[in-house]
This record gives structure tokens, C-alpha cells and sequence, in this order.
């Protein structure tokens, strides 16, 4: 039961605040005794509000109004109880040495470090070109193919290839834009216009022999190319762009590098931090 | 707001044990206005976009309470597909999806982060100026600082400033103005669209009434009025009250979308108003424009149907367990008569019943899924669940935690355990759009044109009409006939002088990287001297099952292997395609059709939790699911 206690995030939660309130008070002499529970109207809302999961305050406040003597009598017991039992625990060090309370606590120690203002960094022109030369393989971006296909179903009965390829040996189908192409062919699957997808997502959708025919092609928005085999069928393509796969320049990414870059700054501040305190150490490696 | 206090103690209290640096001031950097680089294609017969409108993030209290750190901007980085650290772990999703709406709550948004960066408006309290400095002085000032802290909170002495509106007001704003720029950052019209959003959490006695709040405009408009809270009012005609001044002073658009029914213990479709008064026209009228879609899939249970219900529906019930107990705090118990109120079927049932009576639908709304995760990561698929909360992300055990819920006492003694396994992987919204773009995605939403699945990317064409014909489905261009003949999900039929039998066009494929689809169903719901009725019809299934006479169709098959956590798609069929035609149509009925498609058995995501890190289940945990997509609906009226 008390492994079960221990493995609740509310618990977690209730035990690093906690363990930092006794931390506390043991070293302050006004507080009060150690052995005294303080119930108050305060104390209650937060402790029905952190048992519901449900952070309103006003809604809760009307809610202990309306509890009978009987109802409050029995909050003020749960808390008291759940109370008892953590001192208890924080006594006996049950919270020494558990790693997700320590975890916890990590958190929110990281969290009161994270003070980036990123309205006082200057990000100058070159810095950021400095960040995006040292980061550019992060930019990669990879193929992406604007395409309409029409495309003609393997049955048990015909084999698309032929008709596929009888289709096409007529000029006016030669000639068919791809607007007009829609209503050709047989029903796919998916879509019959693709913008700007790259190989990865086409493959989930035609497979691999498709996709990896597709990128062989080189751009014409005039003619259907083909047919080339998918999974599915036959089809003939009219790519009308292929952005081949690289890294883009700056002037295109620079929101995308501005953002990266002041996303690592905080996170090089808060390392900063970290090793200061760290210097309040010495460490002993023993091993 | 008295929980931030505990953060502001706590948190304070261990800055005044280190040394910190000074605390920055001064206000955000103003956002660049993204030019657009090129037209954005618009196709009139509408793609397809995959998105999330309900996420949380740091902002929101309860996900900060459970570990969240990341930010609006990390929720949407991921979104996008960029891989980000939680808890240690690298996590991306195998798909990018296309919009997201970073949805926190509006109590206590993004409080507890201002109050630690010291934020200028609180500094207008004498008290809390003196900390700020205190705390910038000697270890020992500081730590008196901290005691002082404490012993105010205990004494219920804080600074009142830390209650008051007006104050608090002043924080909302830079904490919205950020939020807003970050989603301006985000939205990149043609490619992904950041939608601008918050939950309003109105949540009486424990009964969940939740509202997401989508903005179709960007932050020009939004930043003139901040998110409308809870704490202000819960009932939600206050909140149309609120969108409707919005809308006056801005200019905008919004619309709101109620989520969890199911833990509403009776309250979110009711057939009277929120004080229990029988509903008015007005009251109708005003529900049916403002909420013109329910989020019916989600990960606190999916709220289609419950088996309570519709008895007849072997397929009613999808990840109820647990979620049909009580209300969400489970304050208060469910009783029988409550569920007609909460489940999107039965709702869309009384909508008709409210119609006959009133003239207007208040219920008239289509279906769409989303994660409701708090972990910032939008993550709805079996084999990529990372849990509600954020103390969940990296824990092996994660399926196997129950917690005590609610007061017993209150309860009348009855112990009740949620359990973590009982969070359900689900879901995605799926819209229909001309592009993606704020405008575009959310007007189809408006028009509800678009569905809702417990996780995977069905595709799916629902067209309703009066002349299609058999072959029109197998036409390369069925979607261009559907809109010529027919109207999409989410509309009403047109009128038809021959009063024939309305026909539907079906066209579902399978997730491309997902598993085969197992059967289509239209379910019909209509209304008949005073009383509501409801049909399920198997239109298309895979393999050569044949209907028996009560139109019932045999089980797929199941080739899950739960000690792998693997399936095959040796099962099922890539796509399922139909015209079909109601059999028992009665022209003088009103009526809705809504469309169903089953995918054939897989591991839940518990089994694949069960089968990475060697866990043993209860027994009562399914190992395996049948996940779906939920159209929205097609309306028939007879005046």
C-alpha cells in the first residue's frame, strides 16, 4: 500500500513540497512546534482541490460552504490523517534516497532556473549566421514532390499495365491537363493531387518502387510520365515540382534558425547556472 | 487561484536557498510578421488535414502540477514533427500532423510561470516589490523570505494582489500576448496552421462541462480580450455571452466545442438549460451556433455510445470503463437515467426530439477526436502513447496505477479506483478543407466537414443525395460527383420533391501505415411520435461475410499477438467504398445518418506497454481494440 502511495504523482507532488516545508521549518524557531498540524480554511481548499485534480478555487470554496458539519468534520480527517502519515514517512526518511521524489525536486529546480528573457539577447545578424553554419545539417529538408496522378487498379481479371498504357497512346489523353485528368482512370485510394509531400509520407501511401520511380523523374507540368507501378496499380505522373532534398539557405529558414537559436541560448544559460552552483561543490569521484 | 500560492511558496522558498541571478524584466519581444512567401492553393473538392484542438501545455495549472515544463512552442515544434525531450526520453511523431490548438485552461493560465519571472504587475504590491528585492539580496534576506513566505500562506495573509481580478487581469494579458505570438511564430499558411484556443473548464460539483474555444483569427483580434474563465462563470450560456461580445468588439469568429460528456453526470445535453428550466427556442438557437461540434474521443473515454443505450450495438462502448463510474472528480456517482445526457448519439437523438418542439436543433453538432493530453505532446496512437500527464511520459509502469478518486464519504462510502489503464490512446480531428489555413480549417469546421478518430488516419468521404448511382463511387472522380449530386458530412439533405430514399456515397481507406478496416456502418437516428429511435446498418465490410437476417455480420477475425504487441493485415481490406441506399426510409421522420468505420483488431496501447517493459495485466484491461473513425452526421428534416 505504501509502495502504491508512493507511486501517485500526487503524492510526489505533496511529498517534495512538503519536504521542503520541514526542511524549512527546521530551521526557523518562529514557526511553530514540528508536532503541529495546522488545519485551516485555506489548507482544506487546497486539499480538496489537489484530491479532485481541479484547480477552482471559487467553485471549491462554495463547495466546502455547502458541506455539512458532519461532511467537513471527515475532510478535516482525511487531511489530517494524510498528514500524520507524511510526517511520519518524512521521519522515518522515506523520502530519502527515492529517486522520484528526487526527480521532482530536479524539476522544479530547473524550472526556477530557466530565466531566459529573450527580449534582452541580441540576436545579431551575424550571430545567427554563425549558429545556422555550426546547425545546418538541422535544416535539412528532404524531397518534396507537387504531383496529379492517373491511376489505373490491379485486378484479378486485367492487368493495369496494358490498359494503362492503351490509355495513353491517345493525343487528346496526351494532352489532358491535369485538372481535366481527374476524371479518368480508376478511383485511388488516397488522392490523385499531392502538394509539396515528401518521399516519406508518398511511400506510406503508393510504397517504396513508387516513390523511389517518382524521384527519378524530372519536372514538366505538361507531360504525364509513366506509368510507373505502385503497390496499387499503375499510374502516370504529371510532376509539376520536386524540391530537391538539401540545405535550404538561411534567408528562407531564418525565422525557423532565429527560434532554434534563442531556444539554445536559454538552455546554454541555464547550463551557466547549473556549473555555478556547481562550483558550491566539491565532487568526489569513486570508482 | 489560492493553489498558485503553493507554487509561489514552494518555488520562492528554493530560490531562497541558492543565490539567484537578478530576475529579468521588460516586456516580449514583438512578433515579425511572416510574409507569405506564395499563393496558397485552394482545392475546391477539399483536402484532407490532421490536427489536434485540445492540448495542454505549462500554461495550463494541473499539467504544471504533474511535471509539464514544455511550452506552447515545444507543443508545436512537435506537432510539426521536430523531436523533443520529455522526462529524458526523445520523442517525435512518425507523422507531422497538419494544425494544432494548444488549448490551456483559462483558470490560472500560465500564472504560476509569471508569478517566478516576476512579472511588473504583481511588482505593484508593495509586498511582493520588497520580496523581488529581498530575494535579489544575501542568501539570509532571501531566506527570510521564504519563512515569510510560508507563514503568510499559513495564515492566510498573502498579498492580495495575488487574488484580485484587476491584478490577475494585467498577467493574463502578457501571459496571452506570449501565447499569441508564439502561435503567430507557428502558423505557416499552406503548410501548418497554429490555431489560436483555450479550454474553459467550467466544472460545478465535479460535473464536467469543458469547453474548447477556437479562434478562426490570429493574434490582431485575439489579443483584445482575454480567455473567459470559469471562475467568472460556469455556465455556458455566460460563455456564448462572452464569444458573442468578442465577436462585437472584434470583429472575429469563434466557436466552441464541448468535451466529456461522459464525466458530465448528466448535465452536457440536457433537454433544459443550465439552470433546469425547459429549453427555449433562444437557448437552442444559441447552443447550435456557438457549438457546432462535440469532441467525442479522447483520452478520458470515448463518448459515442454507451452499451446502456443501445443495447443492439455490439460495437457501442469503446473505451468507457472506468469513465461511466461518475462525474470527472467522481464527487458524485452515475446513476442509469444520466447517461441519455451524455453520450454524442443519444444527444444527437434528443437534438431531433428538441427540433419537434422547439424548431431549432441545439444538438445538431458533428463529431470530432482529440488527445486532451497534458504532456504538450499530441500523441493519439496505440504504439506512441506517452499518457495524460507528464509523470507519465517516462514510467514503465504507467498501465498499472490506480488512485483513490473523489471523497468516499461524500460518496456514501463506496471506495472507487481509477485506474491508468483506463486512459484511452485517442483521438485525431480530421477536417475537409480547401487549404490549410486558419480561415479554411476553421470554417470547415463551422460547417462541420470533418470527423473524429480514436487515433489512426482513416480517410473517409461521406456524401449524401438523392441520385447517385451504383458506379458513381468507383468514379476517379467520385469526390467532384459527390459535391455536384450530393452534400458532405455535416450537412442537411436537400430537399427532394419525389421523396425517394435518401443515398449515401462511402469511400474509407485504411491509416496508410495503419491496420485494414474491418466493416462500414451508417447509424441512423430518427424520432417518432414523441420518441427516439436508432438502427445500425452494415454497408461494406471486407472479405465475403454475408449479413443474416438481422442484418448482423460476423467478427473479423483477431491476429493480435499480445505477447509481441504485433497484428497482420492478412485480415480486413485497404478500402471500403459504397452507395448505399436506406431501406426503411419514411419521409415524414426527422432523421440523421452518421457513418462508422471499423478497423480490424490491434494491440491496445497497454499491450504494447505490456510487451516492451515485461508487464503483467489485470485481466479486465482488453488486449486488443477495434479503433474507428466517427463521421459527423448528415440531417434529413421533412418541412
Amino acid at each position: 500500500m505504501l509502495k502504491k502511495i508512493l507511486r501517485e504523482p500526487l503524492v510526489h507532488f505533496l511529498v517534495a513540497g512538503f519536504f521542503l516545508f520541514v526542511y524549512f521549518k527546521s530551521c526557523s524557531k518562529e514557526y511553530g512546534r514540528a508536532d503541529t498540524i495546522v488545519v485551516d480554511r485555506t489548507t482544506l481548499l487546497e486539499f480538496m482541490q489537489y484530491q479532485s485534480k481541479a484547480f477552482q478555487e471559487e467553485i471549491f470554496a462554495a463547495k466546502l460552504e455547502q458541506l455539512t458539519q458532519e461532511e467537513k468534520e471527515q475532510l478535516i480527517q482525511n487531511y489530517i490523517r494524510d498528514e500524520v502519515l507524511y510526517r511520519e514517512a518524512v521521519k522515518l526518511g522515506l523520502d530519502q534516497n527515492d529517486y522520484v521524489i528526487k526527480r521532482r525536486i530536479i524539476q522544479k529546480m530547473e524550472f526556477i532556473l530557466d530565466d531566459f528573457d529573450p527580449s534582452v539577447v541580441d540576436v545579431s545578424p551575424d550571430s545567427l549566421r554563425e549558429y545556422y553554419r555550426q546547425n545546418r545539417e538541422r535544416y535539412f529538408q528532404p524531397s518534396q514532390f507537387t504531383f496529379t496522378h492517373i491511376f489505373f487498379k490491379d485486378s484479378p481479371e486485367e492487368e493495369a499495365l496494358g490498359r494503362a498504357s492503351s490509355f495513353m497512346q491517345r493525343k487528346t489523353h496526351q494532352q489532358l491537363t491535369a485538372e481535366e485528368s481527374l476524371s479518368y482512370g480508376d478511383r485511388f485510394l488516397y488522392h490523385r493531387n499531392y502538394a509539396e509531400k515528401d518521399s516519406r509520407f508518398l511511400e506510406s501511401q503508393f510504397g517504396q518502387t513508387f516513390t523511389l520511380a517518382l524521384a527519378q523523374l524530372e519536372p514538366n507540368s505538361k507531360q504525364w510520365q509513366g506509368p510507373i507501378a505502385s503497390e496499387h496499380g499503375q499510374h502516370w505522373v504529371m510532376l509539376r515540382h520536386k524540391e530537391k532534398s538539401g540545405i535550404p539557405p538561411l534567408s528562407t529558414v531564418s525565422e525557423l534558425v532565429k527560434a532554434d537559436y534563442l531556444a539554445f541560448l536559454k538552455q546554454q544559460r541555464k547550463e551557466e547556472q547549473v556549473q555555478d552552483l556547481r562550483t558550491n561543490y566539491q565532487v568526489q569521484i569513486n570508482w | 487561484m489560492r493553489h498558485l500560492p503553493v507554487f509561489v511558496c514552494l518555488l520562492l522558498f528554493a530560490i531562497s536557498c541558492t543565490n539567484p541571478e537578478e530576475s529579468k524584466q521588460g516586456s516580449p519581444e514583438q512578433p515579425t510578421p511572416k510574409e507569405l512567401k506564395k499563393e496558397i492553393t485552394k482545392n475546391p473538392n477539399k483536402n484532407l488535414y490532421w490536427g489536434d484542438t485540445h492540448l495542454h501545455t505549462t500554461n495550463s495549472p494541473d499539467a504544471f502540477a504533474f511535471g509539464a515544463r514544455l511550452t506552447p512552442d515545444d507543443a508545436l515544434r512537435f506537432a510539426k514533427g521536430e523531436a523533443i525531450e520529455s522526462e529524458g526520453k526523445t520523442i517525435q511523431l512518425s507523422r507531422a500532423l497538419d494544425f494544432l490548438v494548444v488549448a490551456d485552461h483559462a483558470e490560472g493560465l500560465g500564472m504560476i510561470n509569471e508569478i517566478m519571472g516576476g512579472n511588473p504587475a504583481l511588482m505593484e504590491d508593495p509586498i511582493l516589490k520588497r520580496w523581488s528585492e529581498q530575494l535579489r539580496g544575501s542568501k539570509e534576506e532571501s531566506a527570510a523570505i521564504g519563512r515569510e513566505l510560508i507563514n503568510r500562506f499559513a495564515s492566510g495573509k498573502l498579498p492580495k494582489i495575488l487574488t484580485e481580478r484587476k491584478v490577475l487581469a494585467k498577467v493574463y494579458h502578457k501571459v496571452w500576448n506570449d501565447y499569441l505570438t508564439t502561435t503567430e511564430q507557428h502558423n505557416d499558411p499552406g503548410q501548418f496552421t497554429a490555431l489560436v484556443g483555450y479550454e474553459w473548464s467550467s466544472l460545478p460539483q465535479g460535473n464536467n462541462l469543458h469547453r474548447i474555444v477556437i479562434y478562426r483569427d490570429g493574434k490582431d483580434k485575439a489579443i483584445q480580450s482575454i480567455p473567459f474563465s470559469s471562475s467568472i462563470s460556469s455556465n455556458p450560456e455566460d460563455l456564448w455571452k462572452a464569444l458573442q461580445a468578442y465577436e462585437d468588439k472584434t470583429g472575429g469568429k469563434l466557436l466552441a466545442i464541448p468535451h466529456n460528456g461522459n464525466a458530465s453526470n448528466g448535465l452536457m445535453f440536457t433537454l433544459t438549460d443550465f439552470a433546469g428550466n425547459p429549453m427555449t427556442q433562444d437557448y437552442a438557437a444559441l447552443r447550435s451556433r456557438w457549438e457546432p461540434l462535440v469532441e467525442t474521443t479522447q483520452i478520458k473515454g470515448d463518448g459515442e455510445s454507451h452499451p446502456f443505450l443501445s443495447p443492439n450495438d455490439e460495437f457501442a462502448g469503446y473505451g468507457i470503463t472506468g469513465w461511466d463510474r461518475g462525474n470527472l472528480t467522481l464527487a458524485h456517482l452515475k446513476k442509469d437515467e444520466m447517461f441519455q445526457y451524455e453520450y454524442s448519439r443519444e444527444a444527437l437523438k434528443n437534438g431531433l426530439l428538441l427540433e419537434e418542439k422547439l424548431g431549432v436543433n441545439p444538438y445538431d453538432f458533428g463529431l470530432i477526436g482529440s488527445t486532451d493530453s497534458h504532456t504538450a505532446m499530441a500523441t493519439a496512437d496505440r504504439d506512441n502513447y506517452t499518457g495524460k500527464f507528464t509523470t507519465m511520459v517516462n514510467d514503465e509502469k504507467r498501465a498499472l496505477h490506480s488512485e483513490e478518486i473523489g471523497d468516499a464519504n461524500s460518496r456514501g462510502g463506496d471506495q472507487i479506483l481509477r485506474y491508468s489503464w483506463q486512459y484511452l490512446a485517442s483521438g485525431y480531428a480530421a477536417v475537409w478543407a480547401e487549404s490549410n489555413s486558419r480561415e479554411d480549417i476553421w470554417d470547415a469546421m463551422k460547417r462541420k466537414e470533418v470527423y473524429g478518430t480514436t487515433g489512426p488516419r482513416i480517410q473517409l468521404r461521406f456524401f449524401g443525395g438523392w441520385d447517385f448511382e451504383a458506379t458513381d463511387v468507383e468514379a476517379a472522380d467520385y469526390v467532384s460527383i459527390g459535391y455536384q449530386k450530393g452534400v458532405p458530412m455535416g450537412s442537411d439533405l436537400l430537399k427532394n420533391a419525389e421523396q425517394k430514399a435518401p443515398q449515401f456515397m462511402i469511400a474509407a481507406s485504411k491509416d496508410a501505415e495503419g491496420a485494414n478496416l474491418d466493416r462500414v456502418q451508417v447509424i441512423k437516428g430518427w424520432v417518432k411520435d414523441g420518441q427516439t429511435f436508432e438502427k445500425i446498418y452494415n454497408v461494406a465490410w471486407s472479405g465475403d461475410r454475408t449479413l443474416d437476417n438481422e442484418g448482423k455480420l460476423t467478427a473479423v477475425g483477431n491476429t493480435v499477438d499480445v505477447a509481441t504487441a504485433t497484428y497482420t493485415n492478412t485480415i480486413g481490406a485497404k478500402e471500403l467504398t459504397t452507395v448505399w441506399t436506406d431501406p426503411d426510409f419514411d419521409p415524414d421522420t426527422r432523421v440523421f445518418y452518421y457513418v462508422r468505420v471499423l478497423e480490424i483488431p490491434s494491440p491496445r496501447w497497454s499491450t504494447y506497454d505490456a510487451a516492451r517493459y515485461k508487464l503483467e495485466l489485470p485481466d479486465e484491461v482488453p488486449r486488443s481494440v477495434q479503433e474507428r473513425a466517427y463521421s459527423s452526421p448528415i440531417w434529413y428534416s421533412p418541412n
